[in-house]
């Protein structure tokens, strides 16, 4: 399982409408609208499917793009 | 409090976050817990060198944040996040290998080198220092390709080096030099900050350079006033944020910024002041001209007659050299859709025109400023002088006292350094096409996969006249097929070296991990290749990287790079410093040829400006005319191909394609069909299109949008198993030796 830190660059009269739509996604946790263009997401994925979730956020109508700040693979490289 | 492990990742992963927006977050302190150590570092991809921290456990890296400290304050783009996987690829070579009876075997250090050595003396005995020679790369560390430029030149007397930044940068640096008489960029990512207009072109930065990409909207979304005009004939990601996106017709860039200029004069919108204490005018056969013979020369490019060369109205020239010349600062950015044409250098002259014609230059927010495509082109091969022509800090082998001036650094006996240029990139390789070439040392880099016009030039790597040592970490880049030895090298962090950026920000990539097997740090490869062919051991007296920055700093320190400042033990502390940089307690440099910013010039300096890279100390506006592709479109080929990159791969692939995340994302290259002419062809998305162009033809999936303009098709260049580059044309810039990639004509149908 794979953990990323994500922050997703909306446009800004498309943020609620975004964040709403990422809180419907399980794997997905969000931590509010910032500075009037960021949402705060920490995304829990299997690394194998981490593409296609981030792909399902970059989709949604708004989003310019996605900055990662930080992903751990710490149980898959070192298996505990 | 009990949390879970997992409850305290994911806290981490948005307190990371949280950081890189300059928000406090009550668990940010927390991260420190789970890994042994932190490793600062840069990022191994693109040129904007956004800074690391590399997460060791059990002496393993197990994550990769951004570095807050940096430019890029914590933030990083996907394939930054994760480069972990790469470092455990089961790709990796880890022993040198020689090919035998057709196939790469194992072999034992002594031996392959002994080989390498071997064939470069035979060579030489046989053939001259002319029929060997080293091809680096923007990859490679500031310290190892000032070492092998080093081994060359002043070891064996060959100035057969080049390297790939050939293929990125070699426009820019000719545009720098001729315009201001010294390279690198005059600005700094600060100005993004303090722009109030964006001038963007020939560059898609939200997919090559995505961390800039950000700060660029972050301006925008600080203050709704800044515009930002992107000019690109792809209606890409950047183009969704611009206030104004110009779409034209390939090859017309020179005529569209020479019709803004028309505009800014013929409206008055020049800063007269500034040009005419500054500036000089000078036609192409580089005689001096007035600003009357200025306007006269630009009478060819009324708003109306570009339109009919460029497609773009000519209101929007109009409205663009308005917003241009009237904001209160302006910076531009360009990238490979100006440097890789047959005139790049012409075309970044032109850029920088505008802004000395309109005094928006060396003020905060108002710059000319090209963006770089590899972590360390600028700073390895351009800044210590990695070409054919050049020597370290902007120093020219033709120029005899250069030379002479190297010869005292470096210990030799005065007049003993070749004073003829070598061969440029693609003179070198066609030279192996014909067999001239014997023998050639290659490290870090992928030319089987990234020189254009590929079948040429794959043909003579293949030939069994000649030899090719590669220092390369990954089994399946394609060069390794063509290779008579290959050898491991510790890969990014796990040997410690310094990277440059765009911003001329160099910064240290500390060391994390050992290297797996027998691979080794290419300092020491290079320092055994060099004892081994008999260089004076007094030459290479380097135990490490470290000991090669010291010389670098002092080799820098005659010059305006002037690195004396920029000690190990600063790049151990600091997050990077940008250069000239003369003392230990200088910050570094953000604007350059100003009074008071740039320390190359005297406190007491009479004017605010000084360019000093030239004689006169006046930076040049250059009467360059309109000049189209090599290759233009025509009853047979009658579409534009260009290429470039995506957001999820980097260069040819070697490493993104190694992520399982970024693969699937992008499994393979398509090409790029504007709706307009996928509906007159009858090519839907996800059919099969032939691309044939006058060097190959090539089947590919493809992808209709609105992203190109009509007449133009796109075709990514990282996948090795469709290799776009067989299909590109090696025509060259006259000055620059940069091949136009980004044009050459094709037919497209439906296969």
């Amino acid at each position: 399982m794979a953990i990323a830190g994500l922050l997703v660059h909306t446009l800004p009269e498309d943020l609620a409408a975004v964040e709403a739509e990422i809180r419907r996604m399980p794997e997905m946790t969000t931590y509010g609208i910032h500075q009037d263009q960021y949402i705060v997401v920490v995304a829990e994925v299997p690394s194998g499917r981490m593409e296609k979730r981030v792909d399902a956020i970059k989709d949604i109508e708004g989003v310019l793009t996605i900055y990662t700040t930080y992903v751990t693979l710490e149980d898959e490289l070192l298996g505990d | 409090m009990g949390i879970s492990r997992r409850e305290f990742l994911k806290y981490t992963a948005a307190s990371s976050a949280f950081m890189a927006m300059g928000v406090p977050f009550a668990m940010a302190a927390g991260q420190n817990k789970q890994v042994d150590h932190w490793v600062k570092g840069v990022c191994r991809f693109c040129g904007t060198g956004c800074g690391v921290m590399v997460g060791v456990k059990n002496k393993k890296v197990v994550t990769v944040k951004g570095d807050p400290n940096n430019h890029n304050a914590g933030f990083l783009c996907l394939k930054g996040a994760l480069m972990v996987p790469i470092i455990y690829a089961k790709e990796r070579i880890t022993q040198p290998l020689i090919r035998k009876n057709g196939k790469l075997t194992p072999a034992s250090w002594d031996e392959a080198m002994e080989l390498v050595v071997a064939k470069f003396k035979d060579a030489i005995a046989k053939y001259g220092v002319k029929s060997v020679g080293y091809y680096g790369s923007g990859q490679a560390l500031t310290e190892e390709t000032y070492l092998a430029s080093k081994i060359f030149k002043a070891g064996l007397k060959c100035n057969n080096v080049e390297g790939n930044p050939r293929l990125c940068m070699a426009s820019a640096v000719g545009g720098y030099v001729t315009t201001f008489g010294k390279d690198e960029p005059c600005g700094s990512y600060d100005d993004i900050d303090a722009a109030t207009c964006l001038f963007i072109i020939g560059s898609n930065t939200s997919e090559c350079h995505p961390i800039l990409f950000k700060r660029i909207a972050a301006r925008k979304q600080a203050d709704p006033n800044v515009k930002i005009i992107v000019v690109d004939p792809r209606r890409t990601n950047t183009a969704r944020i611009a206030d104004m996106h110009v779409p034209f017709k390939p090859g017309t860039d020179l005529a569209i910024l020479n019709g803004m200029a028309h505009v800014i004069v013929q409206e008055e919108l020049d800063d007269y002041r500034f040009h005419s204490k500054y500036v000089t005018f000078m036609d192409n056969n580089k005689q001096k001209k007035t600003f009357e013979d200025y306007v006269k020369f630009l009478e060819d490019y009324t708003p109306e007659k570009v339109e009919q060369l460029s497609g773009v109205p000519a209101d929007t020239t109009r409205k663009m050299a308005k917003i241009f010349a009237e904001s209160s600062a302006t910076m531009s950015l360009w990238c490979m859709g100006i440097n890789q044409r047959i005139r790049g250098v012409w075309a970044n002259n032109l850029i920088s025109n505008l802004h000395l014609l309109t005094g928006h230059i060396g003020k905060p927010g108002a710059t000319p400023f090209s963006l770089t495509g590899q972590p360390n082109a600028c700073g390895g091969v351009r800044d210590t002088g990695g070409l054919c022509h050049m020597l370290p800090a902007g120093r020219l082998i033709k120029k005899k006292a250069h030379r002479n001036e190297m010869e005292k650094l470096w210990g030799l006996p005065q007049d003993s350094l070749n004073p003829k240029p070598g061969l440029h990139t693609i003179a070198m390789w066609s030279a192996l096409a014909e067999g001239k070439l014997k023998a050639l040392l290659v490290l870090c880099t992928n030319p089987a996969q990234s020189l254009p016009n590929l079948d040429k030039y794959r043909q003579g790597m293949a030939r069994k006249d000649n030899f090719i040592a590669l220092i390369e970490t990954f089994s399946d880049a394609e060069t390794v097929k063509y290779a008579d030895v290959v050898l491991p090298p510790a890969y990014w962090c796990e040997r410690e070296g310094v990277f440059g950026c765009s911003e001329r920000r160099y910064a240290l990539v500390g060391k994390a991990i050992d290297p797996p097997g027998q691979c080794k740090p290419t300092v020491n490869i290079l320092v055994d290749f060099a004892l081994r062919m008999g260089v004076d051991p007094k030459l290479v007296p380097y135990k490490n990287s470290a000991d090669i920055w010291k010389e670098w700093r002092a080799v820098s320190r005659p010059t305006p790079y002037n690195f004396w400042g920029i000690t190990r033990e600063r790049l151990r502390r600091e997050s990077g410093i940008r250069w000239p940089c003369p003392t230990e307690d200088h910050p570094g440099t953000r604007i350059r040829y100003v009074r008071g910013e740039d320390p190359n010039i005297p406190k007491d300096y009479k004017k605010k400006y000084f360019f000093y890279g030239k004689p006169d100390g006046r930076a040049v506006i250059w009467f360059r005319p309109y000049k189209g592709a090599a290759e233009e479109p025509d009853q047979t080929y009658p579409f534009v191909l260009t290429t470039g990159r995506v957001i999820d791969h980097w260069h040819t692939g070697t490493m993104t394609m190694k992520v399982p995340e970024l693969r699937r994302s992008f499994p393979k290259a398509y090409v790029e069909v504007s709706t307009e002419d996928a509906k007159k062809m009858g090519i839907h998305n996800g059919d099969n299109v032939l691309l044939e162009t006058r060097r190959d033809k090539m089947v590919f999936q493809a992808r209709v949008s609105d992203v190109c303009r009509p007449g133009l098709v796109f075709v990514p260049w990282f996948d090795a198993h469709l290799l776009i580059n067989k299909l590109t044309k090696d025509a060259i810039d006259k000055g620059s030796k940069q091949p136009e990639f980004k044009i050459c004509a094709t037919k497209v149908s439906k296969a």
